[in-house]
Parts: C-alpha cells; structure tokens; sequence
C-alpha cells in the first residue's frame, strides 16, 4: 500500500516536471557571437524583446569570430552572429551553416599617437595607411588571433602589396582591448574596431587618425548552424532569432543603439 | 576521442618538425620560470627559514602576510607590475614593459611568498635543537641560517617546485606584463590561451601537452635532487 502510494507520488511529481518543462521553458538557445557586439551593450540593447517572445533566455556565447565559427562547426551553438565575410562564406559552402544574412555593419579605424610618426592622418585609405606605417618602421600592434578584426587586417595588408617583416610589427595574440592598452604603452598604431575604441577612449592617449574607407567597413553577418549536420541544435529556437534579427524593430533598435551619443552600428537594411 | 588522438599527433608533429613558434614558446617559459623562480628562492630560503627559527611576535605578522600573498590572483600582480612598468608609471622610463624582464618581475613576485611560506613551515617544524646547537658551537646568524636550510632542504625542493609549478602556466602576469607577442613574450600558457580563441582546439591541447612534459620533466628532477640529498 504505502510503495503504491509512494509510486504514484513519484509519477505525479515527474508529470509535473515534464509538464514544466513542455509549458514553460523553451529549450535552450545559444548565440555564439564576437565579443564587440556583447562589450558594447548592444545585445542587451536588442535580445530582450526577442526573449520576452520566446519566454526564455538566449545564452550568449561571445568569443572571437574564428572561435565562434569552430563552436558552429561542433554544433556547440544554435546561431552565430559574427563578422568575417569569406570565412562566413566558407562555413555555408562547408555545409556548417545556412540561411546566412546580413543584420548590420560598424567599421574600423586606424588609431595611434596623437604625434603620428608615420604621417597617417586625414588619409582615407586603409591600405596606404598601413604600407606607410610599414615604411616607417614604427610600432604596429596586430591582433593575430584570428579575430574578424585580423581578418581584416590581412585583407587590408593584401590589398598594399603584401606585409613587409619590419621588428615593430607586435603580433600579441590578445582581445581588442588589451590590445588597445598594449599600443598605448609602446605609443604604437592599431587596427580596432569603432566601438571597442570609443569604450577605452577615456583610457588612452590614441586619436583615430584613418576612417571612413569603405575598405573599412564591417559587416556583421547571421546563420543558423546546420540542423542536418548536428541533429541537437535548436533549429527553430535559431530560425525564430535569426528572423527577429532581420525584422523591423530589430533593425531600427540597432539603428537606434548609441554609445556616448554615438552611434556603432548601422543596420543591413536602411531606413 | 579522435579529438585527443588528433592532439597528441599534433604534440608529436610541433616538436619534431620544431615549429618556431612553440619552440620559442618553450624557451620564453623555461627561462623565464627558472629565473624567476630561482632569484625568489635565493630570497625567500634565508627568509623563510628566519621566520621559522626566530619565532618573536612582529615576525608572526609578516608570516600571516606572506600567507595572504600565496593566495593573490596571478592576474592582480600582474596589474600591480603593469602599473609600476607602465608608461605613466614610476619605473615607466626603464622600458620594461613587454619584454621577458617584466615576466620575471611578476612571476617573482608570485613564487616569492609561496616559497617563503613553505620555507618558514619547513624550518618551523625543525628541532630547535639544531640552531641552539648551531649558535652554541659558535656559529654566526648567517652559519646558523645555513644549517638550518641545509636540515629542511628536502622541504625547500619542495617549496622551489610549488613556485615552479605556479609559474610555469600561469596566465595573469605573461598576458598582462608579457602582452603574449608574437617570438618575443609569448609562452606555452598564453599559447594555449590564444590557440583557444583561435578556434584551433587540437594545437591549444598539443601545447598544453608539452607543458605537461615540462612539468614532468620538473618533478622528476626535484624526485631525483631530494633523493640524493637524503642519502
């Protein structure tokens, strides 16, 4: 009597549960992202809306791009949100990722010393710039993790003939902002995206000296992590935030979204 | 599985096709841990050995302090280094920053106190006898100190390797005051940490791998020195 008694309160007790589980919470979703769009207060800017809809959380993932592609390709994420078009273009082709979009862009700039030994400043050209700083033989400091904001860096040296060896180019391997701090103390050049550089602007004696190249524009693209590749991944979780991404109100909150007074990103499709 | 595996293959090809980069790697850790490790132990043997033998009231505070020290993020010495070496910091005009000095300078700081407590557990646990002895059969303070160092020496293998072990894969100070540059300041720690953010899981793993051996290589050498040293 009292074991059938304790069974059937075990049985409700797991009904229960289950029941929780199917009503309330949704299952998990996770957004594998740069860490630009997170340090800059920007998803926390755009992501309620969309969890107030889904009834749940988005677990926020935010590495460097190369990193957040790798996590895509082990099904570690549902969504990737990241900025590297070629590399972006690879995981498709690979088959990682679908439905890929563009939601918005920001841009870079070349920063360094106010005394500017290489004589960069009010150039338009990114490449130029760096072929100058080159010539120079004056401090450079390089992401060299992989980042999009390396990515670019190459793209850029590429476009100026190819990076010439010289011993002031400081390949540190670290995030944006060490970085930042890194050419502050060697007085050296940068390559940073806009808005990390206006979150540490208090903090540094560097001036942005090079913007405004189209060359220099970042595009921040989004995909699902492909359902048939990875069976586990919350496909309609991914293809629910993709599409609020892409919507009206997303694209105008991004619009919308100001550091400073200033504005960071600019949204795929213009108003 | 295959994702060890592919790391191990990795281990095996940087070593034997010596791969520059975690060659040099290799090279920035082992010098930079074995000098500063060893300059704290040279300091810290005869200090934590005063503090075990002379046990006086002001002496028990600056044990207590070097005890909160062992416990200090690695990541906050190397704040406290990068302020002092920094451009707008005092010692800012030696140019330290970003160099293998400023590396040793925190990992210094980092082993100092680790040693030294251990050092003071060491001698404190000792007979009082011998320094009595010692000081009775005319030995200076300095002759003293040395005898008792050389009663707890299989204690401070002991303590050179907890420092050695603590700075060997530390992150904090090479990623703060090291800056982790490319064939100059990078170590197999801070490789590991970049290889992560890279996306190249197999390479970080392989480093680590390697790391493992150095470590390796380091107990068995302190199993070998306290050996000897007993019989």
């Amino acid at each position: 009597m009292r074991t059938t008694s304790l069974a059937l309160l075990l049985l409700a007790a797991l009904g229960l549960t289950a029941g929780c589980g199917e009503d309330d919470a949704p299952p998990r979703l996770r957004l594998a992202t740069t860490t630009s769009t997170d340090n800059s207060g920007l998803l926390r800017a755009i992501l309620p809306a969309f969890e107030a809809q889904y009834g749940g959380p988005v677990d926020v993932v935010a590495v460097g791009t190369g990193q957040a592609l790798k996590l895509g390709e082990r099904g570690e994420a549902d969504l990737l949100l990241v900025h590297a078009r070629a590399r972006e273009d690879a995981f498709v082709a690979a088959g990682h990722g679908i439905d890929r979009r563009d939601i918005m862009w920001n841009d870079f700039v070349i920063a360094g010393p106010a005394s500017d030994p290489a004589g960069i400043a009010g150039g338009t050209e990114g490449a130029a710039a760096l072929a100058k700083i080159a010539a120079a033989g004056v401090h450079f400091v390089s992401r060299g993790d992989d980042s999009g904001t390396h990515t670019r860096e190459r793209a850029l040296w590429e476009r100026a003939g190819g990076r010439p060896a010289w011993s002031g180019y400081l390949d540190a391997g670290q995030g944006m902002g060490p970085c930042l701090t890194i050419a502050d103390e060697k007085r050296a050049y940068v390559l940073t995206d806009r808005g990390t550089f206006l979150a540490y602007r208090g903090r540094l004696d560097l001036e942005i000296l090079v913007e405004g190249d189209p060359a220099l524009r970042n595009p921040y693209g989004a995909m699902r992590v492909n359902p048939a590749r990875h069976a586990h991944v919350n496909a309609a979780g991914a293809k629910a935030l993709l599409d609020y991404l892409g919507s009206e109100a997303c694209q105008a909150a991004i619009a919308a979204f100001r550091v400073d007074g200033e504005a960071l990103f600019h949204p795929a499709q213009e108003p | 599985m295959d994702f060890l595996a592919e790391a191990f293959a990795k281990a095996f090809r940087l070593i034997t096709t010596g791969d520059a980069e975690v060659l040099h790697a290799i090279g920035v850790t082992v010098l930079c841990t074995t000098t500063a490790v060893t300059l704290a132990a040279l300091v810290a043997f005869p200090v934590g050995a005063w503090l075990g033998v002379h046990r006086r009231d002001g002496r028990g505070a600056l044990v207590f302090l070097m005890r909160i020290g062992m416990f200090t993020p690695t990541v906050v010495v190397g704040l406290l280094v990068f302020s002092v070496l920094s451009r707008r910091g005092p010692l800012g005009s030696l140019d330290l920053l970003y160099t293998k000095g400023a590396i040793v300078a925190g990992e210094f700081l980092l082993a100092f106190p680790l040693i030294v407590v251990l050092t003071h557990g060491a001698s404190a646990a000792l007979d009082r006898r011998v320094h009595e002895t010692a000081r009775t059969l005319g030995a200076g303070r300095f002759r003293t100190l040395l005898a008792v160092l050389s009663e707890v020496r299989v204690g401070l293998v002991a303590a050179y390797l907890a420092g050695f072990a603590r700075c060997l894969s530390e992150l904090g100070v090479v990623m703060t005051v090291g800056g982790n540059l490319q064939m100059r300041t990078r170590t197999l720690a801070s490789t590991i940490s970049l290889e992560v953010r890279r996306g190249d899981f197999a390479r970080g793993l392989a480093c680590g791998l390697i790391l493992l051996v150095l470590a390796l290589g380091t107990a068995l050498l302190a199993h070998h020195l306290g050996k000897e040293r007993r019989a």
